[in-house]
């Protein structure tokens, strides 16, 4: 998997777990920001929606065994 | 009058309930006391579907449909209160607008959490989208 990728999918899993808001706030937004990059960076036309639909098992099968 | 759906009249004040109100008590000068109060509650609920997707979503190979849709309800649930905070907070007099701000984006962050969820486990994969992503994802 693209290090880019698994960057992302670290942030999200990061912003999911947290629970003070402060922090959270803090991570929601670069989680995103982070996304965005990635499909600017990359001219991938999607959404950041369509992007999280696309993943869904990539994400599952990370969060199952992150290592990988 | 009709009292049986005056619950505090028949003693049927839920834990949550109580709790409420003693918040709001406690802090009588507080105009934000029994929201904050609600608005952790919310957070606690929202890190308990965070368990539950992990276990019942997460880890499944195949996720079963039942489990898909307890999933979905309980989204639409946190989604909704969550929002009903948020036009609390909007509605709310007498508290400064960049506490307001700063709350709002708080509970936004939340909102925005349980969205993405619903986005990945819920929405349309399209098969052109798998494919600009393929490069990144072998």
């Amino acid at each position: 998997m693209h290090a880019a990728l698994e960057e992302i999918f670290r942030l999200r899993e990061g912003r999911d777990l947290e629970i003070d808001p402060a922090v959270k706030t803090e991570l929601h937004a670069r989680f995103h920001e982070r996304l965005e990059q990635f499909l600017r960076e990359h001219n991938l036309k999607m959404s950041h929606a369509e992007f999280l639909a696309a993943t869904r098992e990539d994400y599952r099968n990370w969060r199952r065994n992150p290592r990988t | 009058m009709k009292l049986s759906g005056m619950s505090t009249l028949q003693g049927r004040l839920t834990s949550h309930d109580i709790r409420a109100v003693a918040a709001r008590l406690a802090h009588p000068e507080d105009p934000l006391a029994e929201w904050h109060f609600e608005f952790g509650e919310w957070r606690k609920a929202c890190a308990e579907f965070q368990q539950m997707e992990r276990d019942n979503i997460v880890a499944q190979q195949k996720p079963s449909a039942l489990a898909l849709r307890q999933h979905r309800y309980v989204l639409f649930l946190l989604l909704t209160h969550g929002e009903e905070l948020a036009l609390q907070l909007m509605q709310t007099p007498v508290v400064k607008e960049s506490e307001k701000k700063r709350l709002l984006e708080q509970t936004d962050a939340f909102l925005g959490t349980l969205t993405d969820s619903w986005h990945t486990w819920h929405g349309q994969v399209l098969p052109s989208h798998r494919e600009a992503l393929s490069g990144f994802l072998a």
